[in-house]
């Protein structure tokens, strides 16, 4: 469902649609100063680039009034969000690259990545992972060649829902999938659509998680977080 | 003089029961709800000329029909139809509070907003426009701070003056957007032409939300097959365009509207990622550190409830053995010697037995009242889910079980921290497996009779173990059969760290102290009764008697009463186990107390003053039971009868005989089949 889109943004437009994500995912809605500071551009473009975005039915947008995004600009904003992910992980767990160059890199290719070349580098991600061999593989080789550090020790699992987050990284939920009692009361405590929610911890035992969402501390089984499907930052 | 009902409705851990005894000072009714085992508090206060009872209604995070709080929460509001609802919100975790408050406000009740532990928020530096939020919401707002009493003035003034004032049409409202408005009116449209009562009863708008959320409990409320067959259909639609279950859409679109408000209402004026809450989390929930953090305060509140509570438990037992004496003394002589026995061995040795456990029933509620008001409890529960998820129960059951070592009363009494109701059942029936310190006595006194030195230690652990064993498979399978069903969803808040009152922890511990003595004044004094009589009647004639001496006497007189006469008529039925009557008639007798198996035995065995390190006992027992028979009255004694104080207790928090009585008997079955297999498959094997 994420990966169906046509293309409609420029690269800055879909630069400025992340920003008012995250920031809306952080703070329930993002001012015109905000995204300036966070791009690091002029208040004077942040308007115009946010004219074009209300134009395109992306975002709701009134001068001086608080920006949301619409269902669109959501699920565009998740796209490119996921495609930033995906290519991020690709380049931490696959090719071994040091977390703060992947995700330069993945700031660049997230804009001219097609969906399908997302969608199938996230299924190579999940073959190597499930074949261990190959991992061990593709770093014995990368060693050979660059004996400097930058690969990770381990090379985790790629996260789809909340149970697959590590401690400290934080995403947006995208929709929340299971039976009616537990999705509904997942929803009521705050998990819902568009939230953001951030990792904060594990049971000794390795389950259930601890998760900050809203503002508050709620604790997860594995089980219940795996029906909360998200894109990661 | 005025008199209106206000209901008092909240997020758990907002602060609701601080507000509430703000409210009500001392005067409150604690009682169950109607056929649940979810307790009811009522209390009143007078305020001007007006006289205002308070009903504190379950903590809930939402009104949803999937679990029974909620359901009662909502039902009150709906059909006692409160005068004004209160709703306690935690102004330092807004978002989800209002979330609450939204579903109460639809269902266009008279509201206030208790913004509570608002000094708490100040200091996180927050700051609030309430002027405009009160605007937004159409109802006023006090600012409070209940375990400081701080606002009690201010939230009564606008309780009177809400009640007073007169109703009018909401404005501004929870908008579920195009598509789902559209349907909404159309369903309300449908429920315009029919169901007359149940509209005028519940309003149009708040049946629609709740048939669109195909709630259950209102789904089966409208009989009209057209309603029915309009919301089918807007379902199938909303699904279609929405791809999502509606339900779930309208909840996101709340805390859209809640968004909004506090948008513009709402500055936060530090960034703060982390503060001292996150800190001590980091510490008690370590994956190193967090078990043994956790051991380590299991093991004081034990300490402190039974190892301090020990103390003033000597002094009531000195106490009772005070005024048992005394009324021995000046009881004049040949008079009515029957009610002397009936008032000093049965009510003063019955309730005297049970009310000196009071003291560690106090201190044990405080610890718990302690580790709940700190926030620890639900961090324990956290670390602890894992492992009692594993045998079906939650991470919360692991304290009442831990207590059950001491005693079964009150380790049935903190139960009440489990939310869910099977949970809570399948806790409460394991919990005699914990072997109680009562039973204590009646190893002390076997295991040396029975086993060399080197084995005793070793003995003693075993019982214990078997007991816990037991106990893990009987969850099991209680979770499997009886009380099947889905395991409990573990979404649960982690409240921020916060200070305890001594206050709010006095007056929990009270509340639970007095539902104690009320206790062992009412049931548990009937059934000691109950039990007196029949270990003392029907008396021997005369004849019988003459010519024993006092120890002898008394010998003939227990196997001459109803208890004796039971402990002889099941002789047959305890036979493949191994015991006689007399072992009969000892374990009837410890139906009263466990500790009272030990003092029947020496009755029976006519030894003078017996208790668990009296020689001639230990050596009369060697003299008639083989090793193997020691072993299987341990472990019958273990496993079989609660106490009378346990099955009391058990009726109480479950608020069903049936519940107590199937504890008693599916315990004493149990009981008895694991004994005669290890007598039968030991007198083959050994």
């Amino acid at each position: 469902m994420i990966f169906e889109s046509t293309r409609s943004l420029s690269a800055s437009l879909e630069d400025y649609l992340q920003a008012i994500f995250w920031t809306v995912a952080a703070k329930g809605a993002a001012r015109a100063k905000d995204i300036a500071r966070q791009l690091g551009v002029k208040a004077s473009s942040v308007t115009g680039a946010l004219q074009t975005l209300a134009e395109k039915k992306f975002v709701h947008y009134q001068p001086y009034e608080a920006i949301t995004l619409t269902a669109e600009g959501f699920d565009e904003a998740a796209r490119v969000a996921q495609r930033h992910f995906i290519v991020r992980e690709f380049f931490v767990r696959v090719l071994g690259l040091d977390e703060a160059v992947a995700d330069k890199e993945a700031c660049r290719m997230e804009h001219c990545v097609g969906d399908d070349v997302a969608e199938r580098l996230a299924t190579l991600m999940e073959f190597v992972k499930a074949h261990p061999e190959m991992q061990s593989g593709v770093s014995q080789l990368l060693a050979e060649r660059d004996h400097s550090d930058g690969m990770p020790a381990s090379v985790r699992r790629g996260p789809v829902t909340v149970a697959d987050l590590r401690s400290g990284q934080k995403a947006v939920i995208v929709a929340v999938r299971s039976g009616a009692a537990l999705a509904r009361r997942l929803v009521d405590m705050g998990l819902g659509r568009g939230a953001l929610v951030e990792v904060e911890g594990v049971a000794p035992t390795g389950d259930p998680i601890r998760v900050k969402i809203r503002g508050y501390q709620l604790a997860l089984r594995r089980t219940e977080a795996a029906a909360i499907s998200v894109v990661g930052k | 003089m005025k008199s209106i009902t206000v209901a008092l409705a909240g997020n758990p851990n907002s602060g609701k029961t601080s507000v509430f005894n703000m409210l009500t000072g001392a005067r409150q009714h604690v009682g169950n709800y109607p056929g649940v085992t979810v307790e009811k508090k009522e209390g009143q206060c007078t305020h001007r000329d007006w006289r205002i009872t308070f009903v504190d209604l379950p903590g809930t995070y939402s009104l949803t029909a999937y679990s029974t709080e909620e359901l009662i929460a909502r039902n009150y509001i709906q059909e006692d139809r409160p005068d004004v609802v209160v709703d306690v919100v935690d102004a330092s975790n807004l978002e989800r509070n209002l979330y609450l408050a939204t579903q109460i406000m639809e269902m266009d009740v008279p509201m206030v907003l208790a913004f509570n532990m608002s000094d708490l928020a100040r200091r996180r530096g927050l700051e609030f426009d309430l002027t405009q939020l009160s605007q937004l919401l159409e109802m006023p707002i006090v600012p409070t701070v209940g375990n400081k009493g701080q606002g009690r003035t201010e939230l009564l003034d606008a309780i009177v003056e809400t009640a007073g004032a007169e109703r009018k049409e909401r404005t501004h409202r929870v908008t579920y957007g195009g598509e789902i408005e559209d349907e909404l009116l159309r369903i309300e449209e449908t429920l315009g032409k029919t169901d007359g009562d149940v509209v005028a009863r519940y309003g149009r708008r708040w049946l629609a939300i709740k048939l669109l959320e195909q709630d259950e409990e209102v789904t089966s409320k409208i009989r009209d097959r057209q309603v029915l067959e309009a919301v089918g259909q807007s379902v199938t639609h909303l699904r279609d365009i929405l791809g999502d279950e509606p339900e779930i859409v309208m909840a996101d679109r709340r805390y859209g509207f809640i968004s909004g408000a506090c948008q513009e209402t709402i500055q936060s004026s530090v960034e703060r990622r982390h503060d001292v809450s996150d800190t001590i989390d980091a510490v008690v929930t370590n994956r190193i550190l967090g078990l043994p953090i956790f051991l380590l305060l299991m093991y004081v509140v034990f300490f402190l409830t039974f190892k301090v509570g020990s103390y003033p438990m000597e002094w009531l037992e000195a106490f009772f053995g005070a005024l048992a004496d005394g009324i021995v003394r000046h009881w004049p002589e040949g008079h009515a010697e029957w009610l002397q026995s009936l008032l000093v061995d049965g009510v003063i040795g019955g309730v005297g037995g049970v009310l000196v456990f009071l003291p560690n029933i106090l201190l044990l509620f405080m610890a718990i009242a302690l580790l709940e008001d700190s926030g620890y409890m639900a961090r324990a529960a956290f670390v602890m889910d894992r492992i009692m998820h594993k045998i079906g129960l939650h991470g919360k059951s692991f304290i009442p079980m831990l207590i059950g070592f001491g005693c079964s009363v009150p380790a049935i009494m903190a139960t009440r921290i489990l939310e869910n109701r099977r949970s809570r059942l399948t806790t409460i029936m394991v919990i005699p497996l914990m072997s109680c310190g009562a039973r204590l006595t009646i190893y002390a006194l076997f295991i040396p009779a029975f086993f060399p030195q080197h084995w005793q230690g070793p003995m003693l652990w075993l019982i214990y173990l078997i007991g816990i064993v037991l106990g893990i498979v009987a969850a099991k399978l209680l979770r499997l059969t009886v009380f099947r069903g889905e395991t409990t969803p573990f979404v649960m808040e982690l409240p921020p760290y916060r200070m305890p009152t001594s206050k709010g922890v006095l007056v929990h511990t009270w509340q639970r102290g007095w539902l104690y003595i009320r206790k062992a004044g009412t049931v548990i004094l009937a059934l000691s009764i109950v039990l007196w009589f029949a270990m003392n009647f029907p008396k021997p004639p005369a004849d019988r008697l003459s010519g024993l001496d006092t120890q002898e006497a008394r010998q003939e007189g227990l196997r001459y009463s109803t208890v004796g006469r039971v402990g002889l008529a099941v002789e047959p039925v305890l036979q493949p186990l191994g015991f006689d009557w007399k072992i009969g008639t000892a374990l009837i007798g410890s139906v009263a107390a466990k500790e009272l198996f030990v003092s029947q035995l020496g009755i029976i065995y006519a030894v003078e003053s017996p208790d668990e390190d009296s020689p001639s006992l230990r050596e009369q027992l060697r003299a008639n039971y083989t090793p193997l028979v020691g072993f299987c009255v341990m472990l019958f004694c273990l496993i079989s009868a609660p106490c009378v104080a346990t099955v009391a207790m058990t009726r109480q928090e479950t608020n069903s005989w049936r519940w107590a009585l199937f504890q008693f008997f599916g315990l004493t079955g149990l009981a008895y089949a694991v004994t005669l297999v290890v007598y039968q498959v030991g007198r083959i094997w050994l």
